[in-house]
């Protein structure tokens, strides 16, 4: 683990304090929710002090945050491990790589990739935020791709 | 999850050093000034945004500046004044898809004739479908597209270098 996070490093290129909007979606998501029993999995460093309640094992809810290089398939583990009834993923979508061609997926990144996420987790509701343009939201550097994911 | 390989951009690079031909490398946006000591041929072309900054450094380098690296004037002044053997160049920050990427690099490609081209692809800022496609499928999409032959070489996980051996 970095000795800054990603967040806070990308904070220091502005002089005005703000939140990025990717982040302040994460925090709005769990707003009423922090002192529920919460894991944190990935790069999630910058949000240990927001969750009042963090646990290892049978979490209501899950933040898992997805910023290194990472294939589908330890993706896809890891998005199976994962039983929650309030989830967010964040992934940076520049980060995710496959080993093998898969010619029978939508050939939309963005559309395939939330089809990979709704595979998983059938039954469920997705919320799906994605940045259309690349270049200027720092998006090669953030998960700015999300999903939250909630059961009724 | 898998971490990067090479993560440091001087290892990675440092891997081009004995693939140059002799005679002078001009390396674009691309941190050259750095291996002044392995190579004395080596003349960086920085981005002027960045020389503020590059003048604070303690380096032998010799660094010229440009507004941007890439553009038909620079490559052009390149092949002109400078007349390179090689050309060292990395692509990727511009966030572009598979045609895209090929268009661009064959107008840079064509500015820079009778010169060694060394094309760093980053793919991590590189948009193509992940879930689809493998790096070397995109990797080997792209040559098909470019208009000249290229040999790869993988530099790091997210990194691969293409080069041509005109001069050998």
């Amino acid at each position: 683990m970095p000795d800054i996070s990603w967040i806070s490093r990308q904070k220091t290129f502005f002089k005005e304090p703000h939140e990025f909007k990717q982040i302040q979606r994460i925090k709005d998501f769990f707003n009423t929710t922090k002192n529920a029993p919460t894991m944190l999995l990935g790069d999630t460093s910058y949000f240990d002090a927001y969750f009042n309640n963090k646990v290892t094992t049978a979490p209501e809810q899950v933040l898992f945050v997805c910023n290194t290089a990472t294939s589908l398939n330890e993706f896809k583990k890891q998005l199976q491990s994962i039983k929650a009834t309030r989830i967010c993923i964040a992934v940076n979508k520049f980060r995710l790589y496959s080993t093998q061609n898969s010619n029978t997926v939508n050939s939309n990144y963005d559309i395939s990739l939330s089809d990979f996420v709704q595979d998983i987790f059938k039954d469920s509701r997705i919320d799906y935020f994605y940045e259309k343009d690349l270049g200027d939201k720092f998006n090669f550097a953030s998960p700015t791709t999300q999903f939250y994911i909630t059961h009724d | 999850m898998k971490k990067r390989k090479g993560k440091n951009t001087k290892n990675k690079q440092s891997n081009i050093l004995k693939l140059l031909p002799k005679g002078t490398s001009i390396w674009l946006n691309n941190f050259g000034y750095a291996f002044i000591d392995e190579n004395p041929n080596i003349i960086s072309f920085e981005n002027k945004k960045n020389k503020k900054f590059l003048e604070k450094i303690n380096h032998n380098g010799k660094i010229l500046y440009s507004e941007d690296t890439l553009s038909k004037t620079t490559l052009q002044y390149i092949t002109k004044y400078q007349k390179p053997t090689s050309v060292v160049l990395r692509y990727g920050h511009q966030y572009t898809n598979l045609k895209t990427t090929a268009k661009k690099l064959n107008d840079i490609i064509k500015c820079l004739p009778k010169t060694n081209i060394f094309i760093i692809l980053e793919f991590e800022h590189i948009y193509y479908n992940r879930i689809r496609y493998t790096q070397k499928h995109f990797t080997n999409s792209l040559l098909k597209l470019l208009s000249q032959p290229f040999k790869c070489k993988e530099l790091s996980f997210f990194d691969t270098l293409l080069y041509d051996d005109i001069y050998k």
